[in-house]
């Protein structure tokens, strides 16, 4: 057989068996690597953006995360490599723990939070884990004011660190990122 | 009466294709191909471990693959075929890493798709599995994954041991025992490695005058 036809032949062959063996293997293998990267993050994000994404943790800029307050990681989420939105994980300090905080943001805008972690007060600070409180982000812009969300009553520091947290650290963030 | 003879011969044969890589030309003490992963993960017996087999999984699967249908490749493209397959099979390794041992698999980090150009698999690709029956080619690619395996593990077990104090993470050396910092370090690889090079000569040549 021709030389150059074999090879042209011969190569093709092994890619398509490769590619073959590789969609195999992420078929197998992603859902458990997102799993040990993301956790129930992933859940989380997903009650945010539905289901059929994937996510690819990014790099954060400098200068972003001092002294147990900042954004701890950003989460890109895509939906068929579109880009959608992202996760942007938070940590502020509130009455007597640090309160780590999920906010999904896309375009411009605060999908929505959840507060992920804090050993606040039970029954008073740790009442900032609520959806009465949680549903007023949802919607706002990333440069929101301050008083457009209520506190709740005798939870004012747990609630303000939730919205200072947010406030501050998600202007930041669109800033940098978007 | 012959075809017993050539049995023989063959398992015999066999048997040599899997010590090459063992020991004679064991490929960090002795021919000193495919060091840079060897330097930079062995701080623990652990990554030997695994480092080592993951270059023995790809080395059996690509030896394998490339020596099953080394008639039909043409001697101009061999090296584009051998990085292809070498390749597929390497992501195949991280991602099963990445799912099963999250933790190993960011300690190795970029090591493990640098083994696509570890001149340890190319070299016995070219020399051996593209030109050999798949019998001999497994076991060389045998012979080579377990020496390198081991090899590792001796450098990262010395290098844990001292900078450590620990053998695959158990406490081995006592408490007052001082890590030796720099054996966590590239400066402590090059110089373990190097007297490990020098224990492995003077062993060949002690074996050698008797």
């Amino acid at each position: 057989m021709n030389s150059t036809i074999q090879s042209v032949l011969i190569l093709t062959l092994i890619c398509i068996f490769s590619a073959a063996l590789l969609s195999y293997t992420y078929l197998t293998f992603n859902e458990k690597i997102e799993t040990s990267k993301f956790g129930t993050i992933k859940e989380k994000i997903q009650m945010f953006f539905g289901n059929e994404i994937s996510l690819n943790e990014i790099e954060i800029p400098s200068g972003l995360y001092q002294d147990n307050e900042g954004i701890s990681r950003i989460i890109k989420v895509s939906s068929r490599n579109d880009r959608i939105g992202y996760g942007v994980i938070i940590d502020y300090p509130g009455y007597k723990s640090i309160i780590r905080m999920l906010v999904g943001v896309k375009d411009g805008k605060i999908i929505g939070i959840i507060v992920l972690e804090n050993s606040e007060t039970p029954g008073l600070g740790s009442e900032i884990t609520r959806e009465s409180f949680t549903d007023q982000f949802k919607g706002k812009s990333v440069n929101f004011n301050k008083n457009e969300i209520d506190t709740i009553t005798g939870a004012t520091i747990s609630s303000n660190a939730v919205i200072e947290g947010i406030s501050k650290y998600i202007s930041i963030f669109s800033k940098k990122i978007e | 009466m012959i075809s017993k003879m050539k049995n023989i011969n063959n398992e015999n044969q066999l048997f040599k294709d899997f010590l090459i890589g063992l020991w004679k030309e064991n490929n960090v003490f002795r021919i000193l191909i495919g060091m840079c992963p060897t330097l930079a993960i062995t701080t623990l017996a652990i990554n030997g471990i695994f480092m080592g087999g993951a270059t023995l999984f790809v080395l059996i699967t690509s030896g394998l693959t490339i020596s099953i249908i080394r008639n039909l490749i043409p001697s101009k493209v061999r090296m584009p075929v051998f990085v292809i397959i070498i390749a597929t099979y390497v992501t195949v390794t991280d991602y099963f890493l990445a799912a099963n041992f999250p933790t190993i698999h960011k300690v190795l980090g970029i090591f493990l798709p640098l083994i696509i150009v570890n001149c340890l698999i190319m070299a016995r690709i070219e020399a051996f599995s593209s030109k050999m029956p798949i019998g001999r080619s497994f076991f060389d690619a045998l012979g080579f994954g377990i020496g390198f395996t081991w090899a590792l593990v001796l450098l990262g077990g010395v290098r844990e041991i001292l900078g450590f104090g620990t053998f695959l993470g158990y406490q081995v050396m006592p408490n007052s025992f001082q890590p030796i910092l720099v054996m966590r370090l590239p400066t402590g690889a090059f110089i373990t490695l190097g007297l490990l090079i020098a224990l492995m000569n003077i062993i060949v040549n002690y074996r050698k005058k008797n």
